[in-house]
């Protein structure tokens, strides 16, 4: 008799049932509500890709790590089931670390030989010892030979903190895993949209975009709550210049950064030739700038709540569901702990 | 119209109600009666929901039973208000997208089918 691998158990199979099916029966806890594969109430995770028709309709980042609806696959097809956020781990230390801004730093880390993945998604960090695990976004090419991150040197925190003490320090890295990746799609109008260092991200989009060829016009809108969250200004303005269908747009919103603040360049990443950033609130600069979004791919990268009322603005303003990406960063004193 | 397809079929199938689940959705998240019902954190999360219910309404495949309908919604209190809405809200995003007036009338038809369960009734 065939079965079905569930964690350390195989379960007999009767038949032709569904691994849905097959699980209840079993007595394993398995939510379900529509059984034709459109809720997604069931899905599970396998350890290998499942049926093409088990994971129709799914997010990107959920079919990458290979969950599948499990009322939509036979479990004679199944792919053994594995408790839900199993990632490789790889070897790896930091290479080099560079200050961007008073707050942020660029930390280049090896790449691990069999880590595989694309601009833009996201890799959690491990420190070994203690296993503290923090996740970063990747701003590097996926051909590039290392993997670089931008850190936030938070107060008392212990992954910023050990991430920029030097160079050789050791890590394990998990992943990849996030759907904020290029959609290899030139024709379509990009909309990236970052605070802080959600910026990363989106620095690894527009990378990979622009040596794709990108046709369709690319707008990136940074925003900070002050000047110091405002980095890689002297690059975004350079490859602005470099490439006519790429626009940058920058914007602080503080209320207490003085105007004098604000026309003083960062000491570590100067920008001449910059102009002043904008002073309002980052979702209304959307607003204006990109009034309709039909058509066009969306990335949110960012402040969780800022992610969340810009998804929200720019599904109202005709983007189509299936096609805005986000990346709420949330960080380690938020109630959850991973983005 | 050819009488031998499905309602689903007759309406565009997988294409159409992609494009339809974007438009309802929109106009469920515009209407301040029934708004804070779908404005959620987990928007994608959200917007499947509004897909198997508009498959259920299109006639496409759907097991839902009476049971789910009543826990589905039991937490919501809804009212003949909130489900009006939807109604309407559903027939404005057939029209839009152009199909014939008997088939919205069987849409609605279906939609209605699940009203008492919905409103815990």
């Amino acid at each position: 008799m065939s079965t079905l691998r569930y964690l350390d158990r195989e379960l007999a199979i009767c038949g032709t049932e569904s691994v849905l099916d097959c699980l209840l029966r079993h007595g394993v806890p398995v939510g379900s509500s529509c059984r034709s594969g459109v809720c997604q109430s069931c899905l599970v995770q396998g350890a290998t890709a499942a049926p093409a028709a088990a994971q129709k309709g799914l997010k990107l980042a959920l079919s990458q790590r290979h969950f599948f609806m499990s009322c939509q696959c036979p479990a004679q097809e199944s792919p053994a089931i594995v408790e839900s956020d199993q990632l490789p781990t790889f070897t790896s230390q930091v290479l080099k670390v560079t200050q961007l801004s008073p707050s942020v730093f660029r930390v280049v880390i090896q790449r691990p030989l069999e880590l595989q993945f694309e601009s833009g998604q996201f890799i959690q960090l491990v420190r070994p010892g203690d296993g503290l695990t923090r996740p970063y976004s990747i701003a590097s090419r996926d051909y590039d030979e290392f993997i670089e991150l931008h850190v936030a040197r938070l107060a008392g925190g212990q992954m910023s903190d050990y991430l920029t003490c030097g160079e050789q320090v050791k890590l394990n890295v998990r992943g990849p895993l996030g759907e904020c990746v290029y959609s290899k799609s030139p024709t379509e109008p990009l909309l990236l949209v970052g605070t802080g260092t959600g910026l990363a991200p989106l620095l690894g989009i527009l990378r990979a975009a622009l040596d794709a060829h990108h046709q369709a016009p690319i707008s990136l809108i940074h925003g900070a709550t002050s000047l110091d969250g405002l980095y890689q200004r002297a690059e975004l303005l350079r490859l602005q210049k470099a490439h006519k269908q790429f626009t940058y747009t920058e914007s602080v919103w503080s209320p207490t950064t003085s105007l004098a603040e604000a026309s003083s360049p960062h000491p570590t990443d100067t920008a001449p030739v910059a102009a002043q950033p904008h002073r309002i609130d980052i979702a209304q600069l959307v607003r204006q700038n990109l009034p309709q979004l039909k058509g066009h791919r969306v990335y949110l990268c960012g402040h969780p709540d800022l992610v969340r009322q810009l998804k929200k603005q720019c599904f109202l303003a005709g983007a189509s569901m299936s096609m805005i990406h986000s990346d709420p960063f949330v960080t380690a004193s938020s109630t959850a702990a991973v983005k | 119209m050819n009488q031998a397809t499905t309602l689903f079929d007759r309406l565009g199938g997988e294409t159409a109600l992609n494009l339809a689940v974007d438009v309802f959705y929109r106009k469920v998240l515009s209407d301040d009666r029934i708004s804070h019902f779908f404005d959620t954190v987990d928007m994608e999360r959200q917007h499947v929901k509004q897909k198997a219910f508009l498959t259920m309404a299109f006639g496409g495949p759907n097991h839902y039973t009476g049971e789910d309908m009543r826990k589905g919604h039991a937490h919501m209190k809804l009212t003949e208000e909130h489900f009006s809405a939807v109604m309407q809200h559903l027939a404005a995003t057939l029209q839009e997208l152009g199909a014939q007036p008997e088939d919205i009338g069987s849409v609605a038809s279906i939609a209605l089918s699940v009203k008492d369960d919905v409103l815990n009734r």
